[in-house]
């Protein structure tokens, strides 16, 4: 009795969006005044999104007062990103935004290569922060990039939801491997791990899925779509769990989860495809965005408000 | 800090007589919290300042982007949907005003339908967000034009304004607030205690002034204050002060118990604490689950 939609139509994807909490902000300008100082040298972050979010919430990636530290952080699927923090506003201005975008491609292009990506779907989550921190005025201007491959190659045929498409035991299976962030899945929900029989014995490709969107799938499906493209060799249709999570009626469901079936065309593995995935700022342009802290941080500001 | 280390750790559980939390029955009703409502996740916080009386894994407890749909003044409230929770309070009590309100999130999505155009949260450009005055040349804004700029073709990308413009309901940027609420335990009133912190829907975090708009008028500046987060380093972040916690949570057992319904055992704590915080909170849409009912 499941409604699917038929249809054949290019895959579109929903963006992350970069929330950045307040304490993020407060670690970089400690780390920035007592231990960097003038060191410009990229530094690993770490971030997440969860697939949780209400209703209508843009797709969240968070940065938190733990995004400095070496380990992957654990409340959400992990995005594992570099800042580039510069001293000025004018080095800020000046970066070569066009060619970060493509280091950062050739770096996931890589692990299409090497079949690391096949192995560990989630070396796929990767982000830029190009960042400077006026650290007097508590004021930041910054730019997140989720570089993402433009292809042409997949096309969604049938559109359901999780919850129409499979009984309540194939459910179960399918959220406890949530944790796992983006898995290939034989046909009784078993992961594979063997990279010479991944795309053999495929029969689904699951993501947690950060987006909130009733019709569209989440950003981090983008490349690993285009992971698939890359090892295929002819046409093949593949079937997407875009697991979500909410609570209805005071219950944990993953019922409205997207399923999609997905055909996805062979991609060439000669040239690397054009990189895309510079955020859109609060007036919907690529471009930085900015964020003035000065009334929850600054001291001053702080003891004129206080009650 | 208000805990300061020569106050002794409550040991033994006073949860039935006196409304009180021990540490250890905090991380209980904690993981009892996450595994029914889990949004609500617990963290560790800074490394520097983890409480030894507490797992370090299990410092508090947080849950982020949390919806704030609408502002309080523009919320109906109906009779029936009010409850005195503590009617004997000379402070007037808190009123649970959410009482018979579902708040899944179908409901969320048909309020939103019904929301007309006056209706909506203010936009950015209707908040003066800082000291405009001493702008220079050297800064930035997002309105500004000389930030830097990629060229813009992307077909596979989904385009919030194009959602926007098509279903409102379904969009995937709402003119709404958004709230990291966190849980801390509280050692010296030994209950937990509820923290706050606003950002407006292009993800500004919001003044003090505006995070107001989302307190109960009863609590603005009085059970509201502004104090240091044990957790974290940095300015004072907004909070429900715990002093009057212990004795809500102790009344609402003690109707409980005269209503002759099952027990309110310890490890429900944060569910019913959550409850009553709607009060102080009405219009933050955190989860704390619907299967639980406090008087029927």
């Amino acid at each position: 009795e499941a409604t699917y939609q038929v249809m054949s139509t290019p895959v579109q994807y929903v963006p992350l969006i970069s929330s950045i909490d307040h304490t993020f902000w407060t670690q970089l300008n400690a780390k920035k005044l007592d231990e960097l100082k003038l060191d410009e040298r990229p530094l690993p972050l770490n971030a997440f999104y969860t697939n949780d979010c209400k209703p209508g919430l843009p797709a969240h990636l968070t940065l938190s007062y733990d995004s400095f530290t070496n380990k992957p952080v654990d409340r959400g699927t992990p995005y594992t990103g570099t800042i580039l923090n510069t001293n000025t506003v004018e080095e800020f201005k000046a970066k070569d935004f066009g060619g970060i975008l493509k280091s950062a491609g050739e770096k996931i292009w890589s692990t299409f290569h090497d079949g690391s990506a096949l192995t560990t779907p989630t070396l796929l989550n990767q982000f830029y922060c190009v960042c400077f921190a006026d650290l007097k005025k508590y004021k930041y201007s910054y730019w997140f990039c989720y570089p993402a491959f433009v292809t042409s190659t997949a096309n969604i045929v049938s559109r359901a939801t999780l919850g129409e498409s499979f009984s309540t035991e194939q459910k179960e299976k399918i959220r406890s491997l949530g944790t796992l962030g983006a898995a290939f899945l034989d046909r009784e929900f078993n992961v594979i791990d063997d990279r010479e029989k991944k795309l053999g014995q495929m029969e689904y490709v699951l993501m947690n899925d950060p987006s909130t969107d009733s019709e569209h799938p989440g950003w981090p499906l983008r490349n690993l779509l285009a992971l698939v493209s890359f090892h295929l060799d002819a046409k093949r249709t593949v079937k997407v769990i875009c697991l979500r999570e909410n609570k209805v009626a005071g219950l944990q469901s993953a019922d409205h989860s997207l399923y999609l079936q997905i055909e996805l065309e062979h991609l060439s593995k000669t040239e690397m495809p054009k990189v895309v995935g510079w955020e859109r700022n609060t007036k919907g342009k690529l471009k930085s965005k900015f964020v003035d802290l000065s009334a929850s941080m600054d001291p001053a500001r702080i003891s004129e408000s206080s009650v | 800090e208000i805990a300061s280390p020569h106050i002794p750790l409550l040991k033994d559980s006073k949860f039935k007589e006196t409304g009180v939390l021990t540490a250890d029955e905090f991380v209980l009703a904690g993981d009892f919290l996450v595994y029914h409502c889990p949004t609500w996740r617990w963290e560790t916080g800074d490394e520097k300042m983890v409480k030894d009386y507490l797992p370090k894994d299990k410092q508090f407890l947080a849950t982020r982007n949390v919806p704030c749909y609408q502002r309080l003044k523009q919320m109906q409230f109906t009779e029936e949907n009010e409850v005195i929770l503590d009617e004997d309070d000379p402070e007037g009590g808190w009123v649970d005003t959410h009482h018979n309100i579902d708040t899944t999130p179908t409901k969320i999505t048909d309020s939103m339908d019904d929301m007309n155009l006056e209706d909506k949260p203010r936009l950015l450009s209707d908040t003066p967000v800082a000291d405009d005055d001493e702008e220079s040349a050297g800064e930035m804004t997002d309105d500004e034009d000389d930030g830097p700029e990629v060229e813009d073709n992307d077909p596979a990308e989904v385009r919030p304004s194009t959602t926007q413009t098509d279903k409102p309901s379904d969009s995937n940027t709402v003119n709404m607030r958004s709230y990291d609420l966190y849980i801390t335990y509280d050692r010296y009133y030994q209950t937990p205690r509820m923290w706050l912190f606003g950002y407006n829907e292009n993800r500004q975090p919001l003044s003090i002034e505006e995070t107001y708009e989302d307190i109960s008028s009863d609590h603005v500046k009085k059970t509201v204050t502004q104090e240091n987060h044990p957790h974290f380093s940095g300015p004072g972040m907004l909070s429900i002060h715990p002093c009057k916690h212990a004795e809500v949570i102790k009344r609402i057992i003690e109707q409980t118990a005269q209503g002759g319904r099952n027990e309110v055992e310890v490890h429900m704590y944060l569910l019913i604490f959550l409850k009553f915080v709607q009060s102080v909170l009405p219009t933050i849409e955190y989860d704390y689950t619907q299967q639980f009912t406090m008087s029927g």
